[in-house]
């Protein structure tokens, strides 16, 4: 499988490591009960399109969220977690 | 007062023994050299100065930071881009070996000039950089990392962060085409080295002493 980086470009899955689904969110209770369980414990087993995490540690070192479908292996957009750097920034 | 100055010397000391080596007819189709005593900064811009760091950047050493994996050369100077927002300067030595000191001390000088725009970390002796040419050294680099070299896809002036085996490394084109610099961490650099001269072999290689 070939992840193509928007810094890098096409690489070799071996070069990021996977973060996990890109849209769960961290429970906002204090308490532990259901819900943290779920977030902790839990995973989801799509066969088909799923939104995830890869962090490119062997080269731009940068989160990408990578759409990814689980059958096919076959990634259909990736992009950088953080905006890609601008002067427009600036001010925010 | 005692001198406590201590002197860099070279991973491959006494390792490896230069000369010219592997298949013996004709040119050696590769040739490495070790780079030694360069100098080298790491800027990283603070989320969301990276406008800032570039025109500090501009300012300072007069040509303009790469906003992409590429690289821009001056005189002895190189500004590599090593991802957003993320910059290498390298200061080629002194044509007597000793540290080109344009610039100060270019950490101190990097840090006084992007004072809270930019983390700026001293990375001389980190690093351990190969000078790689000939006109087998694609052929070479094609048994090291897994990305395109060819020229029209990996132009002179492009950088890469990539892999060769196990190890995280940056490779870059040029600028003068046909021309790579291959590096990793200092504490690899004996391996890399073994594993670009044994791989050079079958090319023909002249593996340059290193001072
Ligand atoms: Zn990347």
């Amino acid at each position: 499988m070939r992840i193509p980086c928007p810094h890098c470009g096409d690489r070799s899955h071996d070069e990021f490591s996977y973060g996990g689904a890109a849209d769960r969110r961290r429970p906002t209770t204090a308490d532990f009960g259901p819900e943290w369980l779920d977030y902790v414990y839990l995973r989801d087993n799509p066969a088909g399109l799923h939104r995830e995490l890869w962090y490119h540690g062997s080269g731009c070192r940068c989160w990408l969220i990578v759409e990814r479908n689980t059958l096919s292996h076959a990634i259909t957009a990736v992009h950088a977690v953080l905006p890609a750097s601008s002067p427009a920034m600036e001010d925010a | 007062m005692p001198d406590t100055a201590l002197l860099p010397r070279s991973v491959l000391h006494d390792r490896l023994r230069p000369g010219r080596q592997g298949a013996a007819t004709g040119p050696a189709g590769v040739v490495i050299r070790e780079k030694t005593g360069l100098t080298l900064a790491a800027v990283a811009a603070l989320r969301g100065r990276d406008g800032a760091v570039i025109a500090a950047l501009t300012a300072l050493f007069g040509v303009s930071p790469p906003t992409r994996l590429r690289l821009v050369r001056d005189e002895g100077l190189a500004v590599i881009g090593t991802g957003p927002g993320q910059w290498l300067i390298a200061v080629d030595p002194m044509p007597d070996g000793s540290r080109d000191l344009r610039h100060g001390d270019l950490t101190t000088t990097l840090r006084d000039r992007l004072g809270g725009l930019a983390a700026v970390t001293d990375q001389s002796d980190a690093w351990v950089v190969f000078d790689l040419a000939g006109a087998r050294v694609r052929d070479l680099l094609a048994r090291c990392v897994a990305i395109d070299l060819d020229p029209r896809r990996f132009e002179p002036g492009d950088v890469a962060l990539t892999r060769a085996g196990p190890l995280d490394v940056r490779l870059w084109h040029g600028p003068k085409p046909g021309r790579y610099t291959l590096s990793c961490f200092r504490s690899y650099g004996a391996y890399l080295a073994r594993w670009l001269t044994d791989s050079a072999l079958p090319f023909g290689l002249e593996l340059v002493e290193t001072r």
